[in-house]
């Protein structure tokens, strides 16, 4: 698969929408942190893990604001 | 339209309208604008249109309550500011935006925003894009109903605080910016400014402290002329100093506080920080977003106006005041310098300080410098190439980032300058002081500052140098030698020059420590021509040149030596290593010489060429130096001249490559891929040659390109690639390339040794775009064993051929190393459609494994006895034994095979690579075995299985080996010596190597018919019935073929 970004033979996939990126541009565009696992703990605080540096294309964006998601009510 | 927007408005509204086919709701319909439950629209969401609507288009933004608006009229225009007094952020909106602001009233979909947008500004909205960055923008402001979330960076930011290394940074954290806030300074602002800020903001107080300030800095400006600022040279006198210049910058921060409180700003935040470790004061004015241009500047200019009056109060006291002691008048003197030079460094426009806020206020333009910034790199370049007319704005842009370049330099240069005779004091302090301990820790914190200082400027000059390599590099500038030389004289002129102006003379720290700088990059560089020109005895050029630099180097050192307090004299070797220097530099020349007569290459003539003309220059000027022969206003020049010079050689030739690559892009776009495998096959043909000749000169080149007497194929076809045939593929042309580009490799490496070639080819690889490499590896490098570890794909390849041998039970427990070696032994052979690879009958001496394609096995007779595929292996007996093919194997399909043949197997095995023992015992017995009747029809999977089981035993002369009679429980072949054999006490027979008994054991369970004796010490290979019957319950393929050979003994015995 090629790089989405540069055309070139890729390295990985983006974690967050599956775009293929090589190593050059995921440099560029550095790593993000990516959400495996949502719960609650023994405290009823909202905790997650995370991968602290999964790939990331640079060029999806990972919206920070939750949605409403109307159609589903 | 006007229909369409009455229809609309109406609905927006809220009034009634009769529902009419026109072209607004047949447009509502079409893109489902509207989401009342008046209007049924025709095309339903589906759930994933639905997510997507919702993500942005479905949102229903709302203002958050409390928001403070206002409306600021400017020169240009008119623009909005809102403020959250809560969270105190600030939001500056043009008229525009504005008015999307005045509607988010939480009951419409950013959606329906758009389309009123449109409507009202008579301008069609493209891209929705434009819209998300201003909610977004608002909503990261505090400024609508939604809070922010940001959750990556405040899950960044929660990893980034749990790390260890941010834990143990704390203390560097603090020093480097820490702010400690006032509490309450708002209140305490609004109090001075009640009492005193009526008073002191009245225009008769502001006129006598204008006069003031400029009747003071006239006096200022003359004392600063006769007066000595210089003279502190004790440690309570510097900390004194120390002291007033913190003083003056708080009074300069208060300045900007009190007249923001005075105008009406609210002051949230200020105090003392550090900065970079240095004692600072802050103050936070933004409230002046809220006010107008003649408000903010009145701010701005507040700071550097009271460190102007402060001087001239100061001044006005020496003069005219009687002072009690000088040292009073000392005090305010300083005082004066600090607030003076504070005021007038916070001016200067081309930093971000107040002097910057000012100018982009006044010329209301704001983030000026990042415009201008922006303006320089994305837009100059189209206005000059495409002439376009340039605006009042741009001529402001590019004016103000020329001039910010330029000063960003001077400023560099200077700092570095201070940072110099700063340093030189602090080293000449520690070495040579009283030994005082807080003038130590002062000078020792100097040097620390100093030489970070440098570093990090190093760091960014080395980045943006290499940048710049790149850059030409891109642009072709190094693709013809003079190219290459005017890009070299340009750099020496540039860089003489620069050092001519800033540096005049150097210092006695500056010009060895520059000097060893030079000549130790020099020498990196050479070090590393020695390493990309491995495998070529040209490499001993640079490491003669390197050589000689260390040396250089050394010298330098030396001339420090007396410099600096050591216990060993330095300086005596200053001249030992000056003749040693200059001896490997005059070898070096003389080598150069020889090797440029035969350098057609210009680039690398040119790299030499500079190379010895930098160490003739700088040698020559540095005898000169002693000498006087040359006016001193050239002699440094030409050192300077000398020293790039060697830089610049060294450089040219570690990036240099023979041809841009750019050109070998422009000969393959738009091409076929045969046509493209062309260009590639030549290229790598040609600078194989060319590498060749140029170490090894023209008769070697045409004996490696026509192939040596050994090699040389009589009768051989010409190779034609032809391109005009259809019926050849790209994939059947690229095996004929590698085919021949293998013979070429092989050549070169009988002539200049396995390291040359493998450096000279992956130099050729390297050289290539990647998707020329691509193209390469797919269809010749593949096929080319030689090619192996160029790049991972064709690694991995090397890797697919040892798991594919792996399978093969014959080298199954083969360790990795001696497996890679022996996957080294298999060639490629490609076998076309309906082809036989063996044939029943013939002698062989050749083993296959298949890598790709399918066939068939077939007996003598021509039925199909099997099919084979990937990962099938069939001829293996070749390896071991003369015997004649047994089956014939036909492919069905095109067929690539990995051929291993037996003299190179037997070298692999006898040879100089170490075997595995086991293994070579297992091989030998094999052989063995398939003579034994009972193991002679099964396959040689099954006999290496019964192979490993057998024991070897030694026998005595005369001990007995088995009894007649005793239950059989083994079965013995003879590997060494001989036996007797016995019935009923007399002899019977007698037996050697390689000869056997007690077979009948294995396949039933009868008593031994004789006793066996040993005549001689006699090794026997033993194995155990119970071994036998395992390995029968754990093989299929063995039981059958144990089966097949009992009856077939049974038959014969009946």
């Amino acid at each position: 698969m090629k790089c989405w970004v540069c055309g070139r033979p890729s390295n990985g996939i983006c974690r967050f929408c599956g775009r293929a990126i090589c190593s050059d541009c995921a440099k560029a565009a550095k790593t993000k942190p990516f959400i495996l696992a949502l719960f609650k703990n023994n405290q009823e605080q909202n905790a997650a893990i995370v991968v602290e540096d999964a790939l990331y294309c640079g060029v999806c964006k990972p919206r920070e604001q939750a949605i409403v998601l109307r159609n589903l009510e | 339209m006007s229909l369409l927007k009455g229809k609309f408005l109406g609905w927006w509204r809220g009034k009634d309208h009769e529902e009419e086919e026109n072209l607004w709701q047949a447009l509502e319909k079409d893109v489902n604008v509207l989401n009342s439950s008046q209007v049924q629209t025709e095309a339903r969401l589906n759930l994933w249109d639905g997510v997507k609507a919702d993500i942005f288009l479905n949102y229903v933004p709302a203002q958050r309550s409390g928001i403070i608006e206002k409306e600021i009229i400017a020169r240009k225009g008119r623009h909005y500011v809102l403020k959250n007094g809560i969270t105190r952020s600030y939001f500056s909106l043009s008229e525009e935006h504005y008015w999307i602001w005045k509607h988010l009233d939480g009951k419409k979909t950013v959606q329906q925003l758009i389309v009123a947008y449109s409507l009202e500004f008579k301008t069609l909205v493209r891209d929705p894009s434009s819209f998300d960055a201003l909610i977004d923008g608002l909503r990261d402001a505090n400024m609508l109903s939604d809070p922010p979330q940001a959750i990556y960076r405040e899950l960044s930011r929660k990893i980034r605080e749990g790390s260890l290394l941010y834990k143990l940074g704390w203390l560097p954290r603090i020093l480097l910016t820490h702010e400690l806030a006032i509490k309450g300074l708002d209140t305490h602002l609004d109090r001075i400014d009640r009492k005193f800020g009526r008073f002191l903001f009245s225009v008769p107080i502001q006129v006598i402290l204008i006069l003031v300030s400029c009747f003071g800095m006239y006096l200022f400006l003359e004392l600063f002329h006769t007066h000595d600022f210089s003279n502190q040279n004790s440690a309570g006198q510097l900390g004194l100093l120390g002291l007033l210049f913190y003083l003056t910058i708080v009074i300069h921060e208060f300045g900007h506080a009190i007249t923001a409180k005075h105008i009406g700003c609210e002051v949230y935040k200020g105090g003392f920080m550090l900065y970079y470790g240095l004692p600072a004061a802050f103050v936070d004015t933004t409230d002046a977003w809220m006010f107008g241009k003649r408000e903010k500047l009145a701010i701005t200019w507040a700071g550097p106006y009271t460190g102007y009056m402060i001087a001239g109060m100061c001044s006005l006291f020496v003069r005219f005041v009687p002072l009690p002691s000088p040292v009073v008048s000392e005090i305010l003197l300083q005082l004066a310098l600090f607030a003076a030079t504070l005021s007038t460094f916070n001016l200067l426009p081309l930093v971000k300080l107040d002097g910057y806020y000012l100018l982009s206020d006044a010329i209301e333009t704001p983030r000026l410098r990042e415009r201008a910034t922006d303006f320089f790199r994305y837009q100059l370049s189209a206005k000059i190439k495409q002439r376009q007319k340039w605006t009042a704005q741009d001529l402001l842009f590019f004016t103000y980032g020329l001039i910010g370049f330029l000063s960003t330099i001077y400023f560099t240069w200077t700092g570095l300058l201070f940072w110099d005779w700063q340093a030189g004091r602090s080293v000449s302090n520690l070495l040579y002081g009283k030994g005082e301990l807080l003038a130590n820790i002062g000078s020792m914190a100097m040097i620390f500052l100093a030489a970070s200082s440098l570093i990090y400027l190093l760091v960014l000059l080395s980045s943006g140098l290499k940048q710049f390599v790149q850059w030409l590099e891109r642009k072709g500038f190094f693709s013809t030698p003079g190219k290459a030389a005017l890009v070299v004289v340009f750099c020496i002129l540039a860089f003489v020059a620069i050092l001519w102006v800033a540096l005049p003379q150097s210092n006695q720290w500056i010009a060895p420590i520059a000097g060893m700088a030079f000549f130790g990059v020099a020498a990196w560089l050479a070090l590393g021509n020695i390493q990309s020109l491995r495998g070529s005895k040209y490499r001993w050029l640079w490491l003669v040149s390197a050589l000689g630099l260390i040396s250089g180097m050394g010298r330098f050192v030396s001339d420090l030596g007396d410099k600096l307090p050591l216990p060993i004299q330095l300086t005596v070797w200053g001249p030992r290593l000056l003749i040693i220097e200059i001896v490997l530099m005059v070898l070096f020349i003389i080598l150069v010489g020889r090797q440029l007569r035969s350098l057609t290459s210009g680039w690398r003539s040119t790299s030499l060429f500079l190379f010895a003309a930098g160490i003739i220059l700088y040698n020559t000027s540095f005898i000169q130096f002693d000498e006087g022969a040359l006016p001193d206003w050239l002699t440094l020049p030409v050192l300077r001249a000398g020293a790039s010079c060697l830089v610049l050689g060294g450089l040219i030739h570690f990036r240099l490559r023979p041809e841009s690559m750019f050109e070998i892009q422009k000969l393959t776009n738009g091409v076929s891929t045969r046509e493209k495998l062309m260009v590639v096959y030549n290229w790598l043909r040609s600078i194989l040659l060319s590498e060749i000749q140029l170490d090894y000169g023209v008769f070697v080149r045409s004996r490696v390109e026509n192939g040596n007497s050994a090699t040389r194929r009589s009768g051989a076809e010409e190779k034609d690639f032809s391109l005009d045939s259809a019926a050849i593929t790209p994939g059947e042309i690229g095996i004929g390339m590698a085919v021949e580009l293998d013979e070429l490799l092989g050549n070169v490496r009988s002539v200049a040794g396995d390291v040359y070639m493998r450096r000279v080819l992956a130099y050729g690889y390297d050289s290539l775009n990647w998707d020329l490499q691509e193209l390469a590896e797919d269809y010749i490098l593949r096929f080319v064993s030689r090619a192996r570890g160029l790049s991972s794909g064709l690694t991995d390849i090397s890797n697919d051929l040892e798991t594919l041998i792996k399978s093969v039970p014959l080298f199954r427990r083969m360790k990795h190393r001696r497996l890679n070696r022996l996957s080294k032994q298999f060639e490629p052979r490609y076998f076309a459609p309906n082809s036989e690879i063996i044939r029943a009958g013939e002698a062989g001496t050749t083993f296959y494994v298949i890598r790709t394609g399918r066939a068939e096995v077939l007996s003598a007779d021509g039925k199909t006895l099997t099919h084979l595929g990937r990962g099938d292996y069939f001829g293996e007996i070749a390896l071991l034994t003369n015997e004649r093919r047994n089956a014939t194997v036909r492919t069905l399909t095109a067929v690539e095979a990995l051929e291993l043949n037996r003299a190179k197997f037997d070298r692999f095995i006898h040879g100089k690579v170490k075997f595995d023992e086991k293994a070579k015992t297992n091989f030998s017995r094999l052989a063995l075995l398939r003579t034994i009747p009972v193991f002679a029809q099964l396959d040689v999977q099954d006999l290496l299985v019964i192979a490993e089981k057998l024991e070897p035993l030694m026998f005595r002369d005369g001990q007995v080996i088995c009894k007649q009679g005793e239950l059989g429980g083994a079965f013995y072949i003879i590997e060494r010596g001989d036996v007797r054999l016995e019935i009923d006490s007399s002899e019977r027979a007698r037996m050697g190597a390689g000869e056997y008994f007690g077979e009948i054991s294995l396949l039933e369970s009868r008593p031994y018919t004789e006793t066996v004796i040993a005549l001689q010490p006699t090794v026997l290979l033993r194995l155990r019935s119970s071994d036998f019957e395992k390995l029968l319950k754990s093989s299929v393929s063995l039981q059958k073929g144990i089966e097949r050979t009992s009856s077939r003994r049974l038959r014969l015995n009946e």
